[in-house]
């Protein structure tokens, strides 16, 4: 006994055991002085179970939930003392359980539910653009084309739908119209020749998108009782028009790109500018004034025209006058003297006024300047004739072909807000189709000359020759065929020409 | 002293991170920034030295902002002008260059 180590448990009390079998009561039986079951699993890894021999498990629990055995552990000073008490099971399925049920199908959806969603990404997100949603009158718009396409019907009528504007999507199902080949027996298996007609009259559109004019197999475009203020220059891409009508909208001007359309040998037959607030010359003082009775002569003249051959009329065009050039830098700040009335200042001033610098005399037919120096307008020193472009306008050019144009804008620091508006117009400008150059087709963003040139369009159902039809020279009639061209040039090389030079 | 002595005929641009570009003075004269600091009748540092530290333009931008201002002296009397190229990336920062040294007309 004494050979026994001071620590070890008091020996129980000897008594006597009766050879009597007692009664056992279940509740001693949990009181047995034996050790519990000790299992591989259970031990705990650590070296301090195997040195200086077997001593007592320092930690309960399984592998995962180890916790200190707090009876006999010299960690226990009493403060960290955990409670080896197991907290109450609840019925809930630990997901982490280890215990796989054989099941038919996966049982997936029951991870995916327990999974939290994650939370806000932590580095700074740019704001999604909010996405346009479909209006009402869109979706009618969608089924009206998408019934053109399903019964190969080339002429959309999308009379007084209502659209506010022509999204992209409207756009493509437009392309994607065309009529149903004949099949027949010898008859070659080709598609149609592209005879699409759309009818957008009656609705409110403010602007045209540039995609628009992707579709060169429009014939028809009718674009009546809309709000345009402006046409897209590349609508001379639309070269099998026959037919386009811009009567009873907003348009100031055309852009001098639409000549393409009525040159020799294109095939518009009717364009209508009517009931447009066109710019109107504004008379130099040495002009007379026209005389109302020769006018109306010639109206009726012109109009026996038009009634001779109607299917085989087309467009001369006749040079009337030109402003003076609208100078400005790449920043869009102009700096000429001149500059073409603005949209956003007066948009209730209907037909403006703007001045002329050039314009053919009615006696002798030739082009009078009414000062010699009228197609340079320039405060002094503030610009210099090159050609060269310069490097903003070479930066915003690069910006344009960025497919990441629209987000371009966000990128600028808040000290550099004219950058950001000039960002903006670009991204405007490249909706619309791109501003090229009047004379070089090149792609500009910030034209450096702007001016405005009016034209005659005068309708005539067969080739004119110089001596039966004296250049008609009339400036400013009030014909509404005599429209205002806006030209556009990227540099001063591709300015005016002299006319009289032509 | 200084106006007697004729400016030297090239200048020294130096960029943020260090590096000189050596430009013809009168290509350089494209930018009313430039021109102002290297007057030879200002008192400026940088017109006596004919050195012009640009501390917020890296070499990259400033490489293409001394190709534009040879570009530029090479063909501003040619009729012809062929395009310069911008890479894309480069475009806002040249942007903002360009903005920075005047270089809009």
């Amino acid at each position: 006994m004494s050979e026994e180590p001071p620590s070890s448990p008091r020996l129980p009390a000897f008594t006597v055991q009766s050879r009597k079998r007692s009664h056992v009561s279940p509740q001693s039986l949990r009181f047995n002085s034996s050790d519990p079951a000790i299992f591989s699993s259970d031990d705990d890894p650590g070296l301090d179970n195997y040195v200086e021999g077997r001593r007592k498990k320092r930690y309960v629990g399984s592998w995962f939930q180890q916790q200190l055995d707090s009876v006999d552990s010299s960690f226990d000073n009493g403060a960290g003392r955990v409670s080896t008490v197991p907290a109450k099971r609840s019925l809930k399925r630990d997901l982490d359980s280890g215990i796989f049920l054989g099941s038919d199908t996966t049982d997936g959806e029951d991870f995916i539910e327990g999974l939290e969603a994650p939370a806000m990404p932590r580095l700074p997100q740019i704001a999604p653009r909010t996405m346009p949603r479909l209006s009402q009158p869109e979706i009618v718009a969608r089924q009206k084309i998408q019934d053109c396409v399903d019964r190969g019907n080339e002429m959309v009528d999308l009379w007084g739908v209502g659209l506010e504007e022509l999204s992209d999507d409207i756009v493509n199902r437009l392309g994607q119209v065309t009529s149903i080949p004949v099949v027949a027996k010898d008859v070659a298996f080709a598609p149609p020749p592209p005879n699409l007609q759309v009818f957008l009259a009656l609705n409110k559109l403010s602007r045209l998108p540039g995609s628009l004019c992707d579709i060169t197999n429009l014939t028809v475009l009718s674009l009546r009782s809309n709000e345009l203020t402006e046409l897209p220059s590349a609508i001379s891409k639309l070269t099998n028009l026959t037919e386009l009508n811009l009567s009873h909208n907003k348009l100031r001007y055309l852009p001098s790109q639409i000549l393409e359309l009525v040159k020799p040998g294109a095939k518009l037959r009717d364009l209508s500018v009517a009931f447009n607030p066109l710019w109107r010359p504004q008379r130099p003082d040495s002009c007379t004034t026209d005389d109302a009775g020769e006018e109306r002569e010639r109206r009726s003249h012109k109009s026996s025209w038009v009634s001779m051959q109607r299917d085989k009329r087309h467009y001369m065009v006749h040079w009337l006058g030109q402003s003076p050039l609208q100078v400005s830098n790449s920043n869009g700040r102009i700096l000429s003297e001149f500059c073409l009335p603005s949209m956003d200042e007066a948009p209730e001033l209907l037909e403006a006024q703007v001045p002329v610098a050039a314009y053919i005399d009615e006696e002798s037919g030739a082009p009078v300047y009414v000062s010699p120096q009228a197609s340079a307008g320039l405060r002094k020193g503030e610009a210099t004739p090159s050609s060269v472009p310069s490097l903003t306008e070479l930066a915003l050019r690069s910006c344009y072909r960025s497919s990441y144009l629209r987000d371009l804008d966000l990128l600028i620091p808040e000290g550099l807000s004219h950058l950001r508006k000039l960002l903006q117009r670009t991204s405007l400008q490249k909706d619309m189709g791109g501003v090229t150059c009047s004379t070089c087709r090149k792609t500009i963003v910030v034209p450096l000359l702007e001016w405005v040139e009016w034209r005659e369009l005068l309708k005539c159902s067969f080739p004119l020759r110089d001596a039966e039809e004296p250049p008609r020279a009339r400036i400013f009639t009030d014909e509404e065929l005599v429209v205002p061209l806006v030209y556009r040039a990227c540099s001063w090389r591709c300015g005016p020409k002299d006319k009289k030079q032509e | 002293m200084d106006d007697l002595a004729p400016p030297s005929k090239y200048v020294t641009l130096v960029s943020g991170d260090g590096f000189e570009f050596v430009v013809l003075r009168e290509a350089a004269m494209v930018s009313p920034i430039i021109k102002g600091m290297l007057d030879p009748r200002s008192q400026f540092v940088e017109a006596q030295h004919a050195r012009c530290v640009f501390q917020e333009m890296s070499g990259t931008v400033l490489d293409k902002v001394v190709e534009y201002f040879h570009y530029w002296y090479r063909y501003k009397d040619s009729e012809d002008v062929p395009d310069m190229d911008i890479p894309v990336e480069l475009c806002l920062e040249l942007l903002a260059a360009a903005d920075y040294l005047g270089l809009d007309q």
